[in-house]
């Protein structure tokens, strides 16, 4: 089903509440579902209505008949995190013993007893033939497993790789989706970031909710600035600060983060986006990559967005 | 050294999101049976739950504490998954005759061996007696939609009902199902 712009437009400014029930059952069709999570990324209320819903159905489970997973499904879940290789079957190959069925009739007659080492000879020959395919097949078989565990993992850790690869995407195309309707949706209301010395060259922009109750922030160029790829974003009030959000960006310096701080955004003084790779450590000066002041609730004080260069 | 059993679900998440294999572990030891649970009941497969945590692994970092409990998280991961792959296989599983789920009565509890199996076999009787208390077109959907995986306009196809007609069921047998459940925590506490 694609989405034509009125619908996007509808997305952009409606809640999805007759949806959520639905949503939270798995009952909604994959592309309904899809936009109702797009919506969750940055609806504050929806997203609590929804996890209040989903911990209802997750009650549900407790109907099905209690079964004890087997004991091997937990080491094979560990080993497929390490190597991705199923258990190999162990080959074992017996040299064949030699049956005697003798009785103490036959022992007597001369055939036998002159058949007898023969046999007997015949037997050590065939234990030492034995013996040494053993040694042969052991060696071949030591190298194939050996190959087979090397290509396992090889099979097993490009699977990994290419469902971390897989869900980087959807991360990303969610992230995409969710910073189209912020600037789809009119209501909300733009703020240019200042940008340190240290950062010549890197933009960003706030916008947030016209009431204040979620915002979402988005860099640009960030690559001039420093090799670390995640950036904390702090609310400052009378010289104390609050963490909101921690900005990741790509390889190409591009990044964005959707929040909603627990009070208005209009009841913080100042914005700012540190480059520090985890919150509340204490920051520099030389920490700051952008800031910006937040104006009291009046959108007519919002700073006009610069043109980019 | 890290007593991983004394740490919250949720702490226990953000590790596995910082790839954390023991925290994966623990994390396993704690829901492997709820998930199994639920793998087995609605398509008999074993392999399911291995699955359902390697998803759980990958999907570690999207968690959100402020949307829900890790609880609802992990089984809302466990449940999407199975419902992917029923309607990937385009079929159903379990009974469809409302008449069956009789057979989810509650089982005799048994001897009781540990006080997480009497919190669980509680827990099990409030959530049959608040979907007995829904009239039975109403049980119907949330069953179908849980157990059997059917979207809304699925169901709507298999019971001959319009869609909106579904939509509404589902949304009123949620709200009185989440309202019951609410009231009766409250009671607990």
């Amino acid at each position: 089903m694609t989405t034509n712009n009125s619908e996007n437009e509808h997305w952009a400014g409606a809640h999805p509440l007759e949806l959520l029930e639905a949503y939270a059952l798995d009952a909604l069709e994959p592309e309904e579902s899809f936009q109702v999570e797009a919506h969750l990324d940055w609806c504050g209320p929806c997203s609590r209505e929804a996890a209040r819903l989903q911990e209802s159905v997750a009650r549900l489970e407790l109907m099905a008949q209690r079964t004890q997973p087997p004991t091997e499904l937990q080491a094979r879940l560990m080993h497929s995190l390490d190597t991705g290789s199923e258990d190999s079957q162990e080959f074992s190959f017996s040299p064949p013993v030699a049956a005697s069925n003798g009785s103490n009739s036959l022992f007597w007659k001369p055939a036998v007893r002159f058949l007898m080492p023969v046999a007997a000879m015949i037997m050590v020959g065939l234990f030492s033939a034995a013996m040494v395919l053993n040694v042969r097949l052991s060696d071949r078989t030591d190298g194939l497993e050996q190959q087979n565990s090397t290509l396992a993992a090889q099979v097993g850790l490009s699977i990994t790789e290419n469902q971390l690869e897989k869900q980087l995407m959807e991360d990303k195309l969610n992230q995409l989706q969710l910073t189209s309707y912020w600037l789809a949706n009119p209501a909300n209301h733009p703020l240019a970031l200042k940008t340190s010395q240290s950062a010549a060259g890197s933009k960003g922009v706030l916008l947030s909710a016209k009431d204040g109750s979620g915002a979402i922030i988005m860099v640009t160029n960030m690559k001039t600035h420093t090799p670390g790829s995640t950036y904390q974003v702090y609310l400052m009030r009378q010289g104390n600060r609050v963490w909101v959000a921690e900005v990741k960006v790509d390889d190409q310096g591009w990044g964005s983060k959707a929040y909603w701080p627990e009070e208005s955004l209009y009841r913080f003084d100042k914005i700012e986006l540190v480059s520090q790779t985890v919150q509340g450590a204490a920051a520099s000066s030389a920490d700051m990559v952008m800031e910006a002041n937040i104006p009291g609730a009046l959108p007519s004080q919002m700073l006009a967005l610069p043109a980019w260069q | 050294m890290v007593d991983y059993q004394e740490i919250e679900d949720r702490q226990i998440i953000g590790l596995i999101a910082s790839l954390d294999k023991d925290a994966l572990e623990e994390l396993y030891t704690r829901y492997s049976t709820s998930v199994y649970s639920l793998a087995m009941y609605m398509l008999r497969n074993e392999a399911l739950a291995q699955e359902i945590f390697l998803n759980i692994w990958l999907k570690a970092s999207s968690f959100n504490a402020d949307r829900g409990q890790p609880r609802s998280w992990i089984m809302s991961v466990a449940h999407h998954k199975v419902v992917d792959l029923i309607r990937s296989r385009r079929r159903s599983t379990i009974m469809t005759d409302p008449a069956d789920y009789e057979t989810l009565d509650l089982l005799p509890s048994g001897q009781i061996s540990t006080e997480e199996e009497v919190s669980r076999n509680l827990e099990r009787e409030r959530i049959m007696k608040a979907m007995e208390i829904l009239p039975t077109a109403q049980k119907e959907v949330i069953m179908m939609a849980y157990f059997e995986g059917y979207s809304q306009s699925a169901m709507a196809d298999k019971l001959g009902q319009p869609l909106g007609t579904i939509k509404t069921r589902v949304r009123l047998a949620m709200q009185k199902l989440r309202t019951v459940l609410e009231r009766d925590d409250n009671e607990q506490l």
